[in-house]
């Protein structure tokens, strides 16, 4: 009974901290520009996450050790700046959107300037990953974040033509009033804001954090098939709900205020109320995540000691290291950056990074080395291929898409 | 050796921002394209959006279907958009009659169309009792006449 708990924690905290600032704004500029015609990159994409997710998950389960220190160990330092270098500057970049996203979520509770709220949402993070224990800050953020299944709710709510909406994501095309490039563009965002880097590395130094043996396999597998793609039916909900009220009055998203509309005609007060409570606890778990995340990288490139298992004082350089990017946060919000634009640059930019994070992944989870008979087997290597070329061919596109499009405009 | 290594990961470093900055500057140049009739029309598209964005905040704020909160917000967020399409359009330099007329009669919708979103915002704050709602709808549908009509320069 209670191992089947534990798994339904894992799956629900799996579902609710599954979506941050780059999904809820991405998923519903897509659905307010597209209608449901870009439905399938959330699939291709939160398929994407579940291999390397799961792949990144057994690697710590199996070595004890998080997929950063052992890339730099197996790979040598080259490959591993290269690895840091692009990981660490894309965290950085959305740990930037996270704190602004808190800051909008805030403003929507509360009508106050969202500069008012950066240092506070940053001070509350940093006091977060200080005092509080990790498993209580994942469960307590996964849970709240569920909140957002408002947004599936408001979907039948607003009784929209499922023929049409069906129709949209399983015949996918150009809508007239957009150009082929822009389509692109956005598809990408969509896909980097699915498989963001941190979330594998967050994924892989939690396991170390919570102590995962070959025993918890099982259950982080579950975690990750069952609640990732749950997670990922509730990108798809924001995306119809902006397609259902916002595409028909020509409303192009570009703050989070817009996002919420569609769920207040839907739902009310109530359900706007829900959504405020689900967006806070989405884009401040993703804060943490993404804190938590950038100290890991350079922590375990360095080979310093880390880790939330040990005393602060034990593990100094890399709360220093938090905190540091913390300042960096708030110091790029502080000049008065849109955090929307910000999320929209930090999406494709990760699309762009994309390679450099999962292919020392795939070949660390391949090593008998590490792994012994627990390598990937021939079906989860050939998929795992499969993407490797969809995200070379995504991260080569993206640049010069920004640039023909405009960064989608 | 040491040293080459860190001259060459410090080369690497300033060559990704150096290339970082680059796309994002090229990013930005390439929503100025189409000239000045190009920049009218993502302006239009960029207004009515903003104008449609606070008629239905307005609207599910009188139909008490939204929060304080969420309307204030909304409301605030499409005046920044409105403001900032009224810049790009100011910034433009038109070069013939046709763009000169465009500008003026952009401007004049981009700006009845802020009035009407400040007069929606004294109306949630209870300054005015005056009801905003034909106001908005009626410049909607002026701002949407000129988003279709400057369509083709998009």
């Amino acid at each position: 009974m209670k191992q089947l708990l534990g798994v339904a924690l894992g799956i629900l905290t799996a579902i609710g901290g599954f979506l941050d600032i780059g999904d809820l704004v991405t998923s519903s500029v897509v659905g307010s520009r597209f209608g449901m015609t870009l439905v399938w990159v959330i699939v291709l994409g939160v398929i994407g996450i579940c291999v390397f997710a799961q792949m990144s998950g057994r690697v710590a389960a199996i070595s004890g050790r998080a997929t950063f220190e052992i890339v730099r160990e197996r790979l040598g330092a080259r490959m591993a700046v290269a690895n840091l270098g692009a990981s660490f500057l894309i965290n950085l970049l959305t740990l930037t959107a996270e704190i602004g996203g808190v800051a909008l979520a805030l403003q929507l509770a509360s009508s106050i300037e969202p500069t008012l709220w950066v240092p506070v949402a940053a001070f509350a993070v940093w006091l977060v990953i200080w005092r509080v224990k990790f498993s209580i800050m994942e469960n307590v953020t996964g849970l709240l974040g569920l909140c957002l299944i408002v947004f599936a709710v408001a979907v039948f709510l607003l009784q929209p033509d499922w023929a049409t909406l069906t129709g949209q994501a399983i015949a996918p095309s150009v809508p007239a009033t957009e150009t082929g490039a822009t389509y692109w563009y956005y598809a990408i965002a969509l896909f980097g804001s699915a498989m963001t880097p941190y979330e594998v590395f967050f994924f892989s130094s939690g396991a170390v954090e919570e102590k995962w043996t070959k025993k918890d396999l099982t259950q982080s597998r579950i975690n990750v098939l069952v609640g990732f793609p749950l997670g990922g039916i509730l990108s798809i909900a924001i995306a119809a709900c902006a397609t259902i009220v916002l595409l028909p009055q020509g409303i192009q998203v570009t703050s989070l205020s817009q996002v919420a509309l569609p769920v207040a005609e839907a739902g009310g007060k109530l359900a706007v109320a829900i959504v405020i409570v689900g967006m806070i606890a989405a884009t401040f778990g993703a804060t943490l995540e993404t804190t938590l995340s950038s100290g890991y990288t350079i922590a375990q490139f360095f080979g310093w000691s880390w880790g939330k298992f040990r005393r602060p004082v034990k593990a100094a350089r890399f709360h220093l290291v938090m905190i540091i990017c913390l300042l960096v946060g708030i110091a790029v919000l502080a000049t008065g950056a849109d955090p929307v634009m910000i999320t929209e640059y930090s999406v494709v930019f990760s699309a762009i990074a994309l390679p450099l994070t999962y292919l020392p992944i795939l070949l660390v989870a391949n090593d008998k080395q590490y792994m012994g008979d627990l390598v990937n087997g021939r079906a989860t290597n050939a998929v795992a291929l499969v993407f490797l070329v969809i995200i070379l061919v995504a991260s080569l596109a993206a640049i010069p898409l920004m640039i023909i499009t405009g960064a989608g405009a | 050796m040491s040293c080459i290594r860190r001259t060459f990961q410090r080369r690497v470093a300033l060559s990704v921002s150096v290339g970082a900055l680059s796309v994002l500057m090229l990013a930005g140049c390439a929503t100025t394209s189409g000239g000045a009739m190009g920049t009218f029309s993502r302006a239009a598209v960029q207004a009515s959006s903003a104008l449609s964005t606070a008629q239905l905040t307005f609207q599910l704020y009188t139909t008490d279907r939204s929060t304080n909160g969420v309307t204030d917000t909304a409301l605030k967020d499409s005046l920044k958009e409105l403001l900032d399409a009224e810049q790009q359009v100011e910034d433009a330099s038109p070069q013939t009659d046709a763009e000169v007329a465009t500008q003026a009669e952009s401007l004049k919708q981009i700006r009845a169309a802020a009035d009407d979103v400040i007069a929606a915002q004294l109306a949630v704050s209870g300054t005015s009792s005056d009801d905003p709602t034909q106001s908005l709808s009626a410049q909607d549908a002026a701002l949407n006449d000129l988003r279709q009509q400057l369509e083709p320069y998009k």
